[in-house]
């Protein structure tokens, strides 16, 4: 991908001088400025039919080879078209011929527009244009058709039990499988195309009267204001509206997952919907809901309750497993158990390098570890992860480079990374790993409790559109306690929302 | 984005102002686990201070290249006072040693017959040791020669003494640990005075220092024998046997014991006291102190080689009168060996402090003698609840 | 400074862990040995009617900090410069606090580290928190509070299990009357730690139910003086009277002695916890008090300059107000309680009451 996607592109006002420019009235100068625009693209196809009886009478079908579904084309346009042009042998003037044609076009959405930039944009999406000489109307069929997967199971946040569909590329069958589960007239979608060059399709979901309109207003304010080229995935649209941009922390929720979308829709959220990616945003998002999987809600409240205490104790755990062992092996021996610190004495008698060069250099070779497990080819996979284990496990503990309490230790904090069901806070977390290392080397506890204090003002300061990203720990709410850590029943859950 | 380089730049250099001062590897400290104080006969240098490391290499069994040696190590040197020594361990010690882990403290007889006085005072204001560690006396011999003696059971010495005194407090009773401030509460208090465990070695030679020991069925080992009694922060008396383990019993502190008595001539019944229980009461009658002591043991018949019916519950009552005049003799013995020593090891000052304070602020000058003259009453309540498995010993025909 | 605003639950979480700060983990009232835990129960007492002072002034200019309605009250030229002596005598605090617990870590387990570093540490966090606002730090307190209550909650249950609880060291009760207590109630057990509830003056604008002041701050002066009584018995029982006497940090010599089943043993990092956390929301406290008054008094936006420069001033001053620990605390039980603590804690509230009382009094006669 070259830079130049994201810079603010220059030939915004270019397009748009064009706009105002209609057509020709002569159906082959049409088609032939629309090849010089395009640039001969090979896969521009069109087809020109005429009328038997009267030599002026001619159409142009244009549609691009690929976007456009040829069987709509062939049934509801040209065996129409060419039947109408075969039985109109009566003379007919241009503007009888443009009344009849949306009756002869049997697509299900037809519409007339007469400029230039229609006309580019409506092929270039995949709709087929009909073209009428003599008239500057064009007929515009819809006739999209992308190419894409089939509706799977979700590859990031899987479950045991609940439903095994997840969001695709194209944005209709996003779309579709969110109303299909909303079957009621509150749930609204409005459409933004963003990136002038690629002219991304946006939707924006929200249940009319669940949802904050303050917040509606302003993130279809801030979703104007992006100015790029193009928009390949949500995460250009999430670094662009987010409220403080410099964060690690992330402060929209993205999920692969239907139904998680149709719970946030239910609880009052925004859903923004990206065309070309499966991962959906969902605004507001606050801390306590990266720790949310849907399958909480699947399960028995004992179990999820169990669970979800689970997960924000492996997100601290991940965080501070290796902090927090530095700190005491190298500042506060004090404070180890005798017979503990006996056999850690043991461990790390043959041991060449400093304490915090080893975590380091374990902790490096485990994201290491994990970056080439995410690109590596299926083939070689078992191969790999045998070498690692093997190498990063026994022998570098036997051949003395490394104790085994600290292979333990990053193995520990790495395997509570992944328990956590969004990758984003997972990131954040790793981020902070490193630097507590690093600061529990310098000082100790005491540095690590201080950067603990940091990053808690931190996350307290943050906003997710208006709202208080901490809550509802820091601006204590009572009644949302039934939902963060522990989990109550559904039915003393979900009883505020059954006035609606 | 100017702020926050300078803040990302400060907090930089703040972190470098640190220097990483305390930052020290597990590899570059010595850890002492054990201290052991003796009298030197130099008057210059009145301390002779030994201190127990742990060897790692010697720890790492099991690992493919071995350890080599001992797990523990001895250094001993002399010195004007206790943190003297430690500094000047540095001579001999190789790493920097670090007391955070010391777990036990041996103090000479010879020093502790010349007074304890403020020899605690180091460990008290230190930063790093512990002051809940327990204290014991070497008797017989040198807390240096005491703290060399390698046992095949446990680990490291002074684990070994750690483990067989707590035994011991468990099944016998003879002593109990005392840490170092209950200590210098007891040192401090006017009304209680210092009771210590006293060990030695059972079978001291050469080899008892080495790791010959540890391949002995039979090899010198640490044994807890006495009681040391002090008066004033010296050690006046030694109590063996069921002396010793009478003042545990008045003080409470017996979790289970074996109480021998005769039934008949050479014959005798064992009864294992398995809870025990004692209050002090005192009171002041006509400006003299009153001190009685009520004990109730509950316990069950566990040997006997004499033939009684023992299911028949007014034979066991009539054991029961006998044990109670036993364990009334024995006390009673043990508080007038106290009392001819003055030294108040009971706590019964303490008791009386609280029950009569003003009688006690005006009196707690002289306690030694008002305890010597007290009058100490007694109450022992013995109830034998099973007798084992068997009911009546087998008899032999 | 009306647009930011702290929540009632926030308020209380601020106000308790500010009153049981350094008290906790040095136990005021020592002198009195045994009766030592009357002195903080007869202290919430004297708070709660101290208390009651503030709510009064607060009652009568509800959106005013302290250096405002000083100015109202006793006019400009008094009032401004009783106003700059209570921001001086904030940032003063504030250094004496941030040395005692310097000094404080360095007695417990930095026993290397210069106290330049653990200061510079302590001084960047508090900036960083000034700078983000009071209400991220009131946040911050919420969690803070659940911390500290699981901490605590858990050490006594480990003192009680573990049997270190001795009741017979709290008796004899009163045997040395009342005298020893009344000398420690007064000067030092009135003024610390309830009346430095003064501080409170200047953050209760920020109140967004201005109604629910007066009980939010009772209930966190009760509840806190109910925890201090609590620990000071504890400490008590567990140590006994003498060495709680002896000690420079009781708190700490307490927690040494569990060790239960020689697995829970070396609990000093709970101690290390209580103080880092309960020395940064004091002074977070003090420092906030400053920057507000300043900018109050000197008609100034809170810039980050101005926070560096208060910040560097109370970093620098906590080094050198006291050459050694036993100096440092002498002075603050001989020299400041009577010299800053009574004036300012007591007396000059106590006379703006009393004018203020006396203004409103003329006024209506006057019109």
């Amino acid at each position: 991908m070259r830079q130049r996607y994201l810079l603010k592109s220059p030939n915004k006002e270019k397009t748009t001088a064009c706009s105002a420019t209609p057509l020709y009235d002569d159906v082959n100068k049409n088609i032939e400025r629309l090849l010089n625009e395009l640039g001969n693209s090979s896969d521009v196809s069109f087809r020109m039919v005429e009328s038997p009886y009267q030599n002026t009478l001619k159409a142009a079908v244009i549609h691009l080879d690929g976007l456009a579904d040829e069987n709509i084309i062939n049934e509801n346009i040209m065996t129409p078209l060419i039947q109408w042009l075969k039985e109109s042998n009566q003379v007919v003037t241009v503007e009888k011929t443009e009344e009849q044609i949306p009756q002869i076009l049997t697509v299900s959405q037809l519409t007339i527009k007469e400029n230039w930039h229609e006309f580019v944009s409506a092929v270039l999406t995949g709709d087929t244009v009909v073209l009428m000489n003599g008239s500057s109307k064009i007929f515009i069929g819809n006739t999209k058709k992308l190419q894409s997967r089939a509706v799977t199971e979700p590859t990031s946040q899987t479950v045991v039990r609940g439903p095994k569909d997840s969001f695709t590329e194209n944005l209709r069958t996003n779309t579709s499988l969110i109303r299909a589960r909303i079957q009621d007239s509150n749930l609204r979608l409005d459409s933004m195309k963003i990136g002038s060059v690629t002219h991304t399709d946006i939707g924006i979901m929200y249940i009319q009267g669940n949802a904050d309109e303050r917040i509606v207003e302003e993130i279809k304010e801030r979703l104007k204001e992006i100015k790029v080229d193009g928009v390949l995935e949500s995460n250009y649209i999430e670094e662009f509206i987010r409220d403080d941009r410099t964060t690690i922390f992330p402060l929209l929720l993205n999920t692969e997952r239907p139904d998680a979308v149709v719970g946030n829709l239910l609880e009052g959220r925004i859903a923004i919907i990206v065309q070309g990616t499966p991962f959906v945003l969902i605004a507001p998002a606050i801390f306590s809901q990266f720790f949310q999987s849907p399958e909480d809600y699947y399960q028995n409240y004992y179990i999820a309750s169990f669970l979800r205490i689970l997960r924000f104790g492996s997100f601290f755990l991940s965080m501070y497993a290796s902090a927090i062992y530095l700190a005491l092996i190298t500042h506060h021996q004090g404070l180890i158990p005798n017979t503990l610190m006996v056999s850690l004495m043991a461990q790390r008698e043959r041991v060449p390098f400093p304490a915090i060069v080893e975590m380091l250099v374990m902790e490096l070779a485990f994201e290491m570890l994990r970056e080439a497990g995410i690109r590596m080819p299926r083939a070689i996979g078992p191969a790999v992860s045998i070498v690692g284990a093997l190498i990063l496990g026994q022998a570098a503990v036997e051949a003395g480079f490394v104790s085994a309490a600290v292979v333990i230790i990053v193995a520990i904090s790495a395997i509570s990374n992944f328990t956590l069901p969004s990758t984003s806070i997972v990131n954040a977390a790793r981020g902070f790993r490193f630097i507590l290392i690093i600061v529990s080397a310098f000082i100790g506890l005491y540095g690590i409790l201080l950067m603990t204090l940091c990053i808690c003002l931190h996350i307290s300061s943050l906003r997710s559109f208006g709202v208080p990203y901490f809550s509802p720990f820091a601006p204590f709410d009572f009644k949302e306690q039934k939902d963060t850590l522990v989990r109550f029943s559904l039915p003393s859950l979900l009883k505020k929302h059954q006035n609606k | 984005m100017k702020t926050y380089l300078l803040l990302i730049w400060i907090a930089a250099i703040c972190l470098c102002v640190s220097g990483c001062s305390n930052y020290r590897e597990l590899n570059q400290i010595g850890v002492i686990i054990g201290l052991g104080i003796d009298e030197n006969k130099n008057s210059e240098e009145p301390y002779k201070v030994t201190y127990q490391i742990i060897n790692p290499s010697g720890l790492s069994q099991g690992s493919s290249s071995g350890g080599q040696g001992l797990p523990v190590i001895n250094y001993t040197v002399t010195a004007k006072s206790l943190v003297e020594a430690l500094k000047k361990a540095s001579v001999v010690i190789p790493r920097e040693h670090i007391t955070s882990h010391l777990s036990l403290i041996v103090v000479g007889e010879k020093l502790a017959r010349n007074g304890l006085s403020l020899l605690f005072d180091a460990l008290d204001r230190g930063k790093q040791a512990r002051t809940s560690i327990p204290v014991f006396i070497a008797r017989d011999g040198t807390a240096e020669k005491l703290l060399g003696v390698i046992e095949p059971f446990e680990v490291t010495p002074v684990k070994s003494i750690l483990s067989t005194t707590q035994n011991n407090q468990k099944m016998y009773g003879i002593v109990s640990n005392v840490q170092a401030y209950e200590v210098i509460s007891m040192l401090l208090s006017e009304g209680k005075d210092l009771s210590l465990p006293g060990i030695n070695i059972n079978k001291p030679s050469q080899q008892s220092e080495e790791a010959g020991n540890l391949e002995n069925t039979s090899p010198s080992a640490m044994q807890v024998k006495g009681l040391a009694m002090f008066r004033k922060g010296k050690l006046v008396r030694w109590l063996d046997g069921d002396e010793a383990r009478s003042v545990q019993l008045v003080t409470s502190e017996v979790k289970s014991t074996a109480l021998v008595f005769p039934c008949n001539i050479n014959e005798n019944i064992t009864v294992t006291a398995t809870g025990i229980k004692s209050e002090i009461n005192t009171k002041i009658r006509r400006g003299q102190p009153f001190i009685h002591t009520d004990l109730n043991v509950m316990g069950e018949i566990t040997e006997t080689s004499c033939q009684k019916d023992l299911s028949n519950p007014k034979v066991l009552k009539e054991l029961e009168k006998e044990v109670q005049n036993e364990l009334q003799k024995e006390i009673t013995k043990t508080i007038s060996i106290a009392q001819k020593e003055k030294a108040d090891i009971f706590g019964f000052g303490d008791s009386l402090s609280r029950t009569n304070p003003s009688y006690w602020r005006q009196h707690k000058q002289n306690w030694e003698s008002l305890f010597s003259s007290a009058k100490v009453s007694m109450n022992v309540n013995v109830t034998i609840v099973n007798t084992g498995m068997r009911t009546n010993p087998y008899e032999v025909n | 400074m009306t647009k930011i605003k702290i929540d009632g639950f926030q308020l209380f979480c601020m106000m308790f862990i500010f009153i049981l700060g350094s008290t906790l983990l040095l136990d005021i009232g020592k002198a009195a040995k045994q009766d030592a835990w009357i002195v903080p129960f007869l202290a919430t007492i004297f708070g709660c009617a101290l208390y009651l002072v503030y709510i009064s002034l607060y009652k009568r200019y509800p959106n005013m900090p302290l250096t405002g309605y000083l100015i109202k009250i006793w006019g400009k030229y008094v009032g401004s410069a009783i106003s700059f002596c209570y921001i001086i005598y904030f940032v003063y605090i504030a250094s004496r606090v941030l040395r005692d617990f310097e000094e404080l870590l360095i007695s417990s387990s930095y026993y290397v580290t210069s106290i330049i570093t653990l200061g510079i540490c302590m001084t960047f966090v508090l900036i960083y928190s000034i700078h983000l606002g009071i209400e991220a730090f009131a946040r911050v307190t919420c969690l803070c509070f659940v911390v500290i209550l699981l901490t605590l909650f858990i050490l006594n249950v480990l003192y009680v299990v573990g049997g270190y609880i001795k009741v017979e060291n709290l008796q004899p009760v009163l045997a040395n009357g009342w005298g020893n207590i009344g000398k420690e109630l007064v000067p030092l057990g009135i003024t610390v730690p309830f009346g430095e509830l003064i501080t409170f003056t200047m953050l209760l604008p920020y109140l967004n139910k201005k109604s629910q002041a007066a009980t939010i701050g009772l209930s966190a002066i009760i509840i806190g003086g109910i925890v201090l009584t609590i620990n000071s018995i504890i400490l008590l029982c567990v140590l006994g009277p003498e060495t709680v006497l002896r000690s420079s940090f009781p708190a700490l010599t307490a927690v040494s002695y569990i060790n239960i089943a020689s697995f829970i043993q070396r609990l000093d990092t709970f101690i290390l916890i209580l103080m880092v956390i309960l020395g940064f929301v004091k002074i977070s406290i003090y420092f906030f008090c400053a920057v507000i008054g300043a900018t109050d008094l000197f008609r100034m936006k809170p810039s980050v300059t101005n926070i560096y420069l208060i910040g560097g001033v109370i970093f620098f001053s906590s080094l050198m107000i006291a050459p050694s620990y036993q100096a440092h605390i002498n002075e603050g039980l001989k020299v400041v309680p009577y010299l800053l603590h009574l004036p300012f804690h007591i007396a000059i509230p106590i006379l703006l009451l009393i004018t203020a009382y006396i203004k409103q009094k003329i006024k209506p006669t006057l019109s």
